[in-house]
């Protein structure tokens, strides 16, 4: 099981990894990060706002279980959002250069990641 | 106002599996009228449970009436940034009565895990009493 400074090493360590966080979405903070490319802060407080939005959306379509992931695609970055099952009300945000990142081996990895991340 | 016996070693318990955490240094739970109920210390700062208990319920006065006046809605949570290390309280009703929840951290904890740890540890507490725990369920 991994630390959350272990899962961030772990996830800056992915190809074309821009910065990485780990985020408390119910309030919207930060409780690690590390890189840059996007102010992590802020991205932070704005995904959460997805997170809870695709949530809201799936209870209102009677739709039961979790989220696994969420990928979004920019012009030049892919961004990862992936919910902790270990820690409730957290996810792992990934921010790669679309140029130098793929998605498939990122989406791999940051699930193993979130896998083996400990209860905070 | 006083708290259900049978619930003081659940709660030790409890807070014995927070205090594995290395950067928790304090958590107590007292009456919002500032009597302890239980509490943890890994520091030795002379702090004592009665004066601990006594602020904690100060604050929670001070929160809640700053809270009603301003946003007209019940406190939850607040915080004390320190120079190293923070304070958190949080607002908890165990069957029926006020009680609240503080947790302090070293530095090496941010607020954000704080938070985390000590609202997820106020769900827990919640949940020791059958009474609440059904009601809340």
């Amino acid at each position: 099981m991994s630390n959350l400074n272990e899962v961030k090493v772990g996830l800056m360590e992915v190809d074309g990894a821009l910065g990485c966080a780990i985020v408390d979405y119910t309030t919207g903070m930060l409780l690690a990060s590390e890189g840059a490319g996007v102010d992590l802060e802020l991205a932070a407080a704005g995904n959460s706002e997805v997170v809870k939005a695709k949530l809201k959306t799936m209870k209102s379509l009677g739709i039961e279980g979790g989220i696994e992931d969420i990928l979004i695609s920019l012009d030049t970055q892919i961004h990862i959002i992936r919910p902790s099952t270990s820690n409730d009300g957290l996810f792992i945000y990934l921010v790669l250069d679309k140029a130098k990142g793929n998605l498939a081996l990122a989406r791999r990895k940051t699930a193993d990641l979130e896998k083996s991340m400990k209860r905070v | 106002m006083s708290f259900n016996p049978a619930l003081l070693i659940p709660l030790q318990i409890l807070f014995e599996s927070y205090a594995q955490n290395d950067a928790l240094e304090v958590i107590s739970l007292a009456t919002t009228d500032g009597f302890p109920v239980h509490t943890f210390t890994s520091t030795n700062h002379g702090l004592e449970e009665d004066s601990l208990s006594a602020a904690a319920s100060t604050l929670h006065s001070v929160s809640n009436a700053v809270s009603q006046q301003i946003l007209r809605k019940n406190f939850k949570v607040a915080f004390i940034e320190a120079q190293q290390g923070n304070v958190a309280f949080v607002d908890l009703s165990i069957d029926g009565s006020s009680y609240v929840l503080v947790m302090s951290a070293n530095e090496t904890l941010n607020i954000a895990s704080l938070r985390l740890l000590i609202t997820r540890l106020a769900a827990e507490v919640v949940r020791l009493s059958p009474t609440t725990a059904a009601a809340s369920a």
